[in-house]
């Protein structure tokens, strides 16, 4: 325990992002300390139990990224250690880049998740169930021959291997059209159709989406059907993000990164010395209530943790832009979110549905769902006024995050005007309770809750192709003095629904990647003044910090490297 | 979408096993013992694995204990939620050479109740009993398996009325008669163990299986939230954690919310669908 507060890397926020970073050092085998002002897990993007929502949405009024925030009431639902309520609402592609870490690191084995069951659209004035596979079109009564020809035509060109830019369905400038455009003129599906591609299975944000990058993005999640189950998205148990953020972090620890929650950072001091010794670390941080200090060669943190304030000198950081999306995403910066909770079942089949169907005769009730998503595309709801569509996730007792016979509710639009979010998102949590209400009466909400997020401009502000992270906005670092030792990871994009994971998970890499050429600059540089050093009076160096230097500058191959099965050494 | 793995018929059933307990107490010691039947003495801190899985026998059924150590994230009280959820059962060990390790373990059985699946079944374990013992002790040398925490171990000589007498007795400071007295009080099953000797470390697994037994799956199958929800444990499992031929994998309960549970770690990739026009 000599060195015990000495670090290669300190790493500051448990976001999803941050907490994938710290879990790939530790398993790269650098020495890790992960570091949360909060005493729970994931950041921005936590799961919270009730009571702690309550304490959370009282305390964030005071940060700059969560304002507008309403409560109907503060008092505590009974088995408020039941909810997980997630401040980040989002579903997982199956076949993405989360889902990918989360099998290479072996966190998946700390998680539950389960399908999202049904998707559906508000459309002329009723709940529609949005097909999910080319088996749904065919069974769908309401859709006819010819559009599903069509629709077929479409979905195969969407799904198909080939680039998008090389097809001539994009020559010209289609690839920048509105997406609703694109589909109606080049694919001739009609607007409701095109609408539903659009919002309910592309998840686009506004009617002003590109092609393009909607294309792209509905190529993944075609691609994301079927390797779990029809549904191209998946939900983590207890709070989806938050939870798979403590998975991370678990699996850093097991690899030996410390944790220290709750404790605030009073100090980060660059070390003046740091040019003349090769042994001294970049940084010394003290933290409030803590007695010791730590130190690293290298921090990383957050966009929205790190406490800037605290150095004088902010020449060292490196805004790592985010890598993903990876080219043309429009990125809300604002977003209106809604969280209520309910006591009675929803139903995304509509009464027409539900009673021509097949399955539906002799039955009086309409089939409830556990886990879904409900979308409004822009302008859809007459008594609305969001421009953007507004998503409602759903998720039930099957997802572990609410008791028994309680659903969650998450709304969420992006928004280009201060307006008050409840205003905003209550006619669409009304019109999605009075619809989808499995009985003929609305249901009541037994708390709801409203809120504004923004997301720093800043973090999006890197130009629009495939960020190389080479040519990012760094200037040019010159050997030595300017070598980047902080390092700001992106926070990820607040929506379109099932992209804040993937980004997370894509961000976590490329800042990975960039702490090990940070790293590995330092240990040269530090080597460099030592052999310097060592030609004029020899100065006392350990042994330990001689081997430790060789050990980091290890080539490092992978993202994850292999997982050792665990399960095999029961006899 | 029946994703069910048929997994294998075996009878045997699962419990997720939590370890809590102070810094160096030897709480990998004991699992280590218990699940490869070796000692490290010089054991490093944390245990570098997921968890570890042990099968127990139990009459006529195989208890499968997927053990989870800490990983030091106790150290700065920072245990994540995720590490009690669905616990059936822990052990809480503190040291009996250590009289305010007891008082650590009481803060975490305390936290157990708080955070913990109300039905948790909570074994509390006395470790090093070694160093209080005679020097007759079966592995012949009757060092102290904290040779490398002498300072854990510090001696405080006089205290301790020893029950069983030898002179070692005299590092004791925790009484047997006091940490039984508590253990009774709050409703755990109770041990003096040495993961040095192997004393007393299966009996805890033992145990903890009988009493599970005794409740005849109950305890299994009503998980996290006691009262009103029952689901089998075997749909828990799948649905928590992955791995191929999981036990049970394939009982399905029609209707019910958890058939969408899925498996990360069942990488088949399902066919897509095959029309083609």
């Amino acid at each position: 325990m000599d060195n015990a507060g000495i670090f290669d890397v300190i790493v500051i926020g448990t976001g999803l992002t941050e907490s994938i970073t710290a879990a790939a050092f530790a398993k790269a085998g650098f020495k890790v300390a992960h570091l949360d002002e909060n005493v729970y897990y994931g950041g921005d993007e936590a799961s919270l139990s009730f009571e702690e929502y309550i304490n959370w949405a009282i305390h964030a009024k005071d940060s700059t990224q969560f304002s507008s925030i309403s409560l109907s009431s503060s008092d505590a639902l009974p088995n408020s250690r039941q909810y997980s309520i997630s401040l980040s609402p989002s579903v997982i592609p199956a076949a993405g880049p989360l889902i990918s870490s989360l099998v290479a690191s072996g966190v998946s084995r700390y998680g539950g998740f389960r399908l999202v069951e049904q998707v559906a659209v508000y459309s002329n004035h009723e709940v529609k169930t949005v097909p999910g596979s080319k088996e749904d079109i065919f069974k769908d009564k309401t859709i006819s021959l010819l559009d599903k020809r069509r629709l077929m035509r479409f979905l195969v060109f969407a799904s198909g291997d080939e680039d998008f830019e090389a097809r001539t369905e994009l020559e010209g400038a289609k690839a920048d059209m509105p997406f609703v455009e694109f589909l109606k003129t080049t694919f001739s599906l009609d607007q409701e159709m095109a609408e539903t591609i659009t919002y309910a299975l592309s998840h686009c944000v506004s009617p002003s989406d590109k092609a393009l990058s909607a294309l792209r993005r509905l190529r993944r999640y075609l691609r994301s059907a079927g390797r779990y189950g029809h549904s191209p998205f998946l939900i983590g148990q207890y709070g989806s993000s938050g939870e798979i953020a403590q998975g991370f972090c678990r699996t850093a620890a097991v690899a030996g990164c410390v944790y220290i929650l709750g404790k605030e950072i009073s100090s980060i001091t660059r070390n003046r010395n740091f040019d003349e010794s090769q042994s001294t670390p970049t940084y010394t941080l003290t933290l409030s209530d803590f007695p010791e200090t730590i130190t690293c060669d290298l921090i990383v943190s957050s966009e929205s943790r790190f406490p800037a304030g605290l150095l004088g000198n902010t020449g060292d950081i490196l805004r790592i832009p985010p890598a993903f999306p990876a080219a043309g995403g429009e990125i809300p910066f604002t977003i209106a979110r809604g969280v209520c909770i309910i006591d009675q079942p929803l139903s995304f089949v509509s009464r027409q549905e539900s009673s021509s169907s097949e399955e539906g005769d002799g039955q009086e009730s309409r089939p409830t769902l556990d886990t879904g998503i409900f979308v409004f595309p822009p302008s859809s709801l007459s008594t609305g006024a969001a421009s953007s569509a507004v998503t409602v996730l759903v998720v039930g007792e099957g997802t572990m995050s609410v008791p028994k016979g309680k659903w969650i509710l998450y709304l969420s639009t992006s928004i280009n005007t201060a307006v008050s979010p409840e205003q905003l998102l209550k006619p669409y949590l009304d019109m999605t309770l009075s619809l989808s209400s499995s009985t003929d009466t609305s249901i009541i909400p037994l708390f709801t809750s409203f809120y504004l997020q923004t997301t720093s401009p800043s973090s999006y502000t890197t130009s629009s192709t495939k960020s190389s992270l080479n040519t990012s906005s760094r200037p040019d670092h010159s050997f030595g003095s300017s070598l980047p030792t902080i390092l700001l990871s992106p926070a990820p994009p607040n929506s379109p629904l099932p992209d804040s994971g993937d980004a997370a998970a894509v961000n976590a890499e490329a800042v990975f990647w960039e702490a090990v050429k940070a790293l590995k600059s330092i240990k040269a540089s530090k080597k460099l003044r030592k052999t310097l050093e060592d030609q004029v009076p020899p100065t006392v160096i350990r042994d330990e910090e001689e081997e430790e230097e060789e050990e980091e500058l290890v080539e490092i191959e992978s993202f994850w490297p292999p997982v050792v099965n665990e399960e095999d050494d029961e006899e | 979408m029946a994703d069910a793995a048929s997994g294998s018929t075996d009878k045997s059933v699962q419990v997720k096993l939590v370890l809590l307990g102070e810094a160096a107490v030897g709480k990998s010691s004991v699992v280590l013992r218990f699940v490869s039947d070796e000692f490290q003495p010089n054991k490093e801190p944390t245990i570098g694995a997921a968890f570890l899985t042990q099968k127990c026998r139990l009459e006529d059924r195989v208890l499968r204990y997927e053990i989870w150590d800490t990983a030091g994230q106790e150290r700065f009280h920072s245990l994540a939620p995720m590490y009690y959820r669905n616990a059936q059962a822990a052990v809480v060990v503190y040291d009996i050479t250590k009289a305010s390790s007891l008082e650590k373990a009481k803060s975490w059985v305390k936290e157990l109740q708080r955070q913990a699946n109300p039905n948790i079944v909570i074994a509390l374990a006395g470790n090093k009993l070694d160093l209080v013992q005679p020097s007759a002790s079966p592995s012949g040398t009757s060092s102290s398996e904290s040779e490398d925490e002498a300072d854990d171990a510090t001696a405080t000589p006089g205290e301790a009325p020893s029950s069983s007498g030898g002179e070692s007795e005299s590092l004791r400071q925790v009484p047997r008669e006091e940490a039984q007295a508590y253990a009774t009080e709050a409703g755990l099953l109770f041990f003096e163990t040495s993961a040095k000797t192997g004393e007393g470390i299966v009996e805890i697994f033992t145990e903890i299986g009988g009493f599970c037994d005794i409740f005849d799956e109950k305890v299994f199958e009503y998980l996290y939230l006691p009262v009103a929800k029952k689901i089998p444990i075997e749909h828990i499992l799948a649905a928590t954690r992955g791995g191929a031929g999981r036990p049970g994998a394939a009982g399905g309960r029609a209707g019910n919310a958890q058939d969408a549970a899925v498996n990360l770690e069942e990488n088949a990739n399902k066919p897509k669908d095959a029309c083609n026009c």
